[in-house]
């Protein structure tokens, strides 16, 4: 019964992160806008030229996802912790870490998806070719998964400090490099028509890697943050 | 060991004993260190390649290992801090934070002097030097997080939790760098790596790296204790400790 | 080896000594800044040992 209770559970957290995304469509919509607003930075910033453009193609992507995921964070748990929902889960006795990865897999859905989607758009007009697409979207899949849970351990650090969304990058970011190279390579290389199966190897390997340990220390964290 | 572990980790205990090693480590690390420069820059030969420029290395290669070493620790003790509850590992790890990063920064600025005579340039992406700067980034988060609570156990529990996930992250980030650059350039070696070395170059490096941890454990000694007066500020022990030194 | 020479180190002179210097530099400081934080934490705890003792009398 535990166990059904506990899926039950997930699903109720899921549903209403769910609803109230729909709710507050806006607020979702602003990571993507960010996104593809960086993206837009590096042909004013650089050159319109697309074989300039197309060079440093994956790394613009990549470096816009990131930002993107990391501003998207900060909704992740202030709206519970503000209003009293997390203190309520952290006393209920209930699994802190299966809740919160729960939390952080919807966040993903609504953040880190969209991104994936979109990013084939924003691919091309940096002068990407059409082959590259799969890879371009299997990395980010993969890799915003991971930015997600890094993320998610540093947001319920910082959830209770005031103006922590800058603290949180300084924190989140370091940690993230490793992610960034995979990634950013992995498309590099599948635009020259290389093997990309070693990068996306490790992609994956850091995926499992974080999804298995984040929930306990976003768990840690979170106590700390609202116990008080 | 058990009953010795509970002692150490009793602050009166620890505060006397951080009081009486410290002139031994600070002492004994000024003679090695001051040993080792003299080995390193007037007994070593001229390397055949490197000529002259070598000698910075007795000096880099220390602060970068002990940049590494002192995360470690930091992260170690935080550990211990926050699993068994012992306030003493919070004291070393904020003890801890400032000196790695102090030794991190030397490391970069050394690194990139050494570039200069050796590839003409101030800074190169090399593995270790990126990956030093990426070091560099963990301290100083883990500094920020620390300072931004204004409550000394939450800032305590929190940085420990970053300190345990960053140096969970370092290997990652160290492999992953040096994937990144051999993608990037022709696989040599690195030209600030560790060429089999003749004992008479060799001597002195391992005495510098000593005298870098004896020092560091002379620093940590101050920096413990003034974490140690802060953290209990009212305690008995302490006003009478004060009252007599 | 006169002194010159040694001052020197075949041309690479300024870059070792200024690496020399950069270490040195931060060891003071570290050492400096960790002794006297001490110091200012022992003086605020005399202090307050001396503000007891007024409360007491």
């Amino acid at each position: 019964m535990q166990s059904s209770g506990l899926g039950a559970l997930v699903r109720l957290v899921v549903a209403r992160d769910l609803r109230l995304a729909v709710r507050h469509w806006d607020q979702v919509m602003q990571p993507l806008i960010f996104f593809a607003i960086i993206t837009t930075l590096f042909p004013l910033a650089i050159s319109p030229a697309l074989d300039e453009l197309r060079r440093i193609a994956p790394g613009v992507v990549w470096v816009a996802a990131m930002l993107a995921s990391l501003l998207a964070l900060e909704s992740l748990f202030r709206p519970d912790v503000e209003d009293g929902t997390m203190e309520q889960w952290v006393l209920s006795g209930q699994p802190l870490s299966l809740l919160l990865l729960a939390k952080v897999v919807t966040h993903w859905l609504l953040t880190g998806l969209p991104l994936v989607l979109m990013s084939p758009l924003v691919g091309t007009a940096l002068g990407m070719p059409e082959s590259a697409w799969p890879v371009l979207m299997a990395t980010l899949a993969l890799g915003t998964g991971s930015l997600s849970m890094l993320g998610g351990v540093g947001a319920a650090l910082t959830v209770s400090v005031r103006r922590g969304s800058v603290l949180l990058a300084l924190l989140v970011l370091p940690l993230e490099m490793p992610v960034l190279i995979f990634g950013a390579r992995a498309v590099d290389l599948a635009m020259h028509g290389e093997a990309v199966a070693g990068p996306l190897n490790l992609l994956a390997a850091l995926l499992l890697f974080f999804v298995s340990l984040g929930p306990f220390a976003m768990a840690a964290a979170m106590r700390v943050s609202v116990e008080s | 060991m058990w009953l010795w572990f509970h002692k150490l980790s009793s602050p009166p205990y620890a505060y006397r004993l951080a009081t009486l090693l410290r002139p031994w480590f600070f002492w004994v690390a000024m003679a090695l260190m001051l040993f080792a420069a003299y080995g390193g820059l007037v007994l070593a030969p001229p390397d055949y390649q490197q000529k002259d420029a070598f000698r910075i290395i007795y000096v880099h290669a220390p602060a970068a290992i002990m940049s590494l070493q002192v995360y470690v620790v930091m992260a170690i003790s935080a550990a211990v801090g926050i699993i068994w509850r012992i306030k003493l590992g919070h004291a070393v790890a904020a003890a801890c934070a400032p000196v790695g990063a102090a030794f991190t920064v030397v490391a970069l600025a050394t690194g990139s002097i050494y570039g200069k005579p050796m590839w003409g340039t101030w800074w190169e992406w090399d593995p270790r030097i990126t990956s030093e700067l990426i070091q560099l980034f963990l301290y100083l988060g883990y500094m920020a997080l620390r300072a931004s609570f204004d409550d000394t156990q939450r800032a305590d529990r929190a940085s420990a939790i970053l300190a345990i996930v960053g140096v969970v992250n370092v290997p990652i980030v160290k492999y992953s760098v040096v994937w990144w650059n051999s993608l990037h350039q022709a696989p040599t070696i690195s030209k600030l790596g560790k060429p089999a070395i003749a004992l008479s170059m060799a001597w002195p490096l391992y005495t510098m790296v000593l005298g870098f941890m004896l020092y560091f454990a002379a620093v940590l000694c101050d920096r413990v204790r003034s974490e140690i007066l802060r953290r209990e500020r009212n305690a008995t022990w302490l006003l009478e400790t004060v009252k007599t030194s | 080896m006169s002194l010159r020479e040694f001052l020197a180190m075949g041309s690479y002179g300024p870059y070792i000594w200024a690496c020399y210097a950069v270490t040195i530099a931060m060891l003071i400081f570290s050492a400096w800044s960790a002794r006297r934080s001490l110091h200012e934490q022992i003086g605020a705890a005399r202090r307050r040992v001396e503000m007891q003792k007024e409360e007491r009398t």
